[in-house]
């Protein structure tokens, strides 16, 4: 820093003669340049550290998000899987539990398994192959017919999982058939008790875009009296992009309980 | 005496093909034909061409403007048949679209090879009659205003309308699913009474016929469900102990009540209300028609839904 200010001193000396110069304070100058450096510094570096935290955060927070999402469709049926592996080695050891109970050390053990509660589960989880098959039919996009054949199967076997009720939801409210729609609300309906379902129906009523699904969906949230979608009808109802039957069955489902 | 007849034959001849139908042929005998038009006339029959073809009308008022000219839209469809319509095949499917608008484009009728899968979408408000023939394969159809009729059709098939009603007659055995479904409409089928299936007829507003010859085995699950329902009204807990055709009768009769308590609960107090509540509830009817069979869904939200034997 010194030295190209002695150059350019020593280089013009001459006008620094004829000129005269005011008392030059080095100490002073450092002084007022050093804290301009020193802002210059804090000015960059903090914005640029903000940047870096905020892509690592943003690109954790997607690859959380992203994983959160995928993994559970992607692995479903690895998971499903492995649940009806669990369960049949279970199923296959009852008969050597039920074998070891005679044995007098082995009757704690036997009490504890509760093979009822084995039993029902199991009964709820549908074979492998038979879902696999379900699975295909149902995301089948070429064929609305066998889409609603599948769901019509789920019906019949009263076989249900969380991923089943999940993958009717997802039909519920994306496919292109409302024939479908209706066939998976109608299945819907019948789990409706579950907290699970009804938040499921409820998130539903929301998005749906088929007139008449959203005519189902209100006539059955309608009856449920622990729900409360007067919000929800209200906003139906207001829309003027609603379908006619749909308002009616909002305000009617508001009259009768004295909200309008 | 020859030349008369000559004439007269020359005549016929020129009057014949002046009057003669527009047509458009592809050949095809499998895939899937979506129709995106306003209106049809769909027919199978056994061979191995698509046949479009339109009946020239009486009323068809000629635009001399448009003398010379082709109809263009900046759909990006142009008019390849001369008939206003857009066909295009892409894999396994064939397109269909109107470049023509509204009441120029007549009625077309369209002869299908029986296995070919169809597909009609029309959500416009343009809407012409609907009818599908002897079709053997999967039928789709998803529209708001057109009314419907399925003749000879063995399914299955998905078929929406939201304003319009259904006719549909069955001659033979029907292949599952078959879904029906009309929100303003009425949803009118015929069977023959010896048809196996499992049947579900559902209605809001209105009320469910069935002919005296349909024996319905209803499904001790939807008994249950209408137990539970029934917790609101002693009405319609009477249905739960009948079975069989009777019940749509029974359930009718409550319809009645229904529509009753429901006008004079607008007007009045609080008590009215109440059974107008528990008399609103939908109507549905599960069962099985001769031991169960193909799935067949009858529904219908404000008009009646009648089941009738051919």
């Amino acid at each position: 820093m010194n030295d190209p200010l002695k150059e350019f001193v020593e280089q013009n000396r001459a006008a620094f003669d004829e000129l005269e110069a005011p008392v030059f304070n080095l100490e002073g100058f450092k002084a007022r340049l050093n804290p301009q450096q020193e802002q210059k510094i804090k000015k960059l570096w903090p914005g640029a550290k903000w940047l870096v935290a905020a892509s690592v955060f943003i690109a954790f927070g997607t690859a959380f998000l992203l994983y959160r999402y995928t993994v559970p469709y992607l692995t479903a049926e690895m998971v499903q899987n492995k649940k009806t592996k669990s369960k049949k080695v279970i199923v296959k050891s009852n008969p050597e539990v039920e074998k070891m109970v005679p044995t007098g050390n082995q009757k704690h053990f036997a009490a504890t398994v509760s093979p009822k509660k084995l039993k029902r589960v199991f009964k709820q989880l549908p074979e492998k192959a038979e879902l696999n098959e379900l699975y295909k039919n149902l995301s089948d996009s070429s064929s609305s017919s066998s889409r609603l054949a599948a769901i019509l199967e789920i019906e019949k076997s009263k076989l249900m999982s969380n991923d089943l009720l999940d993958r009717l939801a997802k039909t519920l409210n994306h496919d292109e058939n409302s024939n479908v729609r209706l066939a998976a609300l109608s299945v819907l309906e019948k789990y409706s008790y579950d907290a699970h379902v009804s938040t499921m129906l409820v998130h539903s009523l929301n998005t749906q875009s088929d007139p008449m699904v959203q005519l189902g969906l209100v006539n059955i949230l309608g009856k449920m009296k622990n729900l409360n979608i007067n919000d929800k009808l209200y906003a139906l109802a207001n829309d003027p992009n609603t379908f006619d039957a749909v308002k009616d069955e909002a305000y009617n489902i508001l009259l009768k309980e004295d909200k309008l | 005496m020859k030349k008369q007849l000559a004439l007269l034959f020359s005549f016929v001849v020129i009057t014949m093909s002046a009057s003669a139908q527009k047509e458009y042929k592809l050949a095809k005998s499998a895939g899937k034909l979506n129709l995106n038009i306003s209106g049809a006339i769909v027919e199978g029959y056994n061979g191995n061409e698509i046949i479009f073809s339109t009946a020239k009308s009486e009323n068809d008022v000629v635009d001399e403007r448009a003398k010379g000219l082709r109809v263009i839209s900046g759909s990006g469809f142009a008019d390849n048949t001369g008939m206003g319509i857009d066909v295009s095949e892409k894999d396994d499917e064939i397109n269909v679209n109107p470049v023509l608008k509204g009441t120029r484009l007549g009625i077309i009728t369209i002869k299908v090879p029986q296995n070919i899968k169809i597909a009609f979408n029309n959500t416009n408000t343009n809407q012409e009659e609907l009818i599908l023939k002897n079709l053997k394969n999967e039928i789709e159809v998803s529209v708001s205003y057109n009314k419907i009729k399925l003749e000879n059709n063995s399914g299955p098939m998905n078929i929406k309308t939201l304003y319009g009603s259904v006719d549909a007659i069955f001659s033979g055995e029907i292949k599952g699913p078959v879904s029906i479904v009309s929100v303003y409409g009425y949803v009118d089928v015929s069977m023959p009474a010896s048809t196996k299936a499992n049947v579900e007829l559902g209605t809001s507003y209105g009320n469910l016929y069935a002919g005296e010859g349909f024996k319905i085995a209803v499904d001790k699950t939807t008994t249950k469900k209408t137990e539970s329902d029934s917790a609101f009204g002693p009405k319609s807990a009477l249905t739960t102990t009948l079975t069989g055709g009777q019940i749509a009768t029974i359930n009718s009769i409550n319809g009645v009540g229904l529509t009753t308590t429901g006008y004079s609960s607008n007007g009045q107090g609080n008590i009215i209300s109440v059974n107008s509540y528990s008399n609103r509830d939908r109507e549905t009817l599960k069962g099985k028609l001769n031991g169960g069979g193909a799935d067949v869904i009858l529904k219908s939200n404000y008009k009646n839904v009648y089941l009738r034997e051919k």
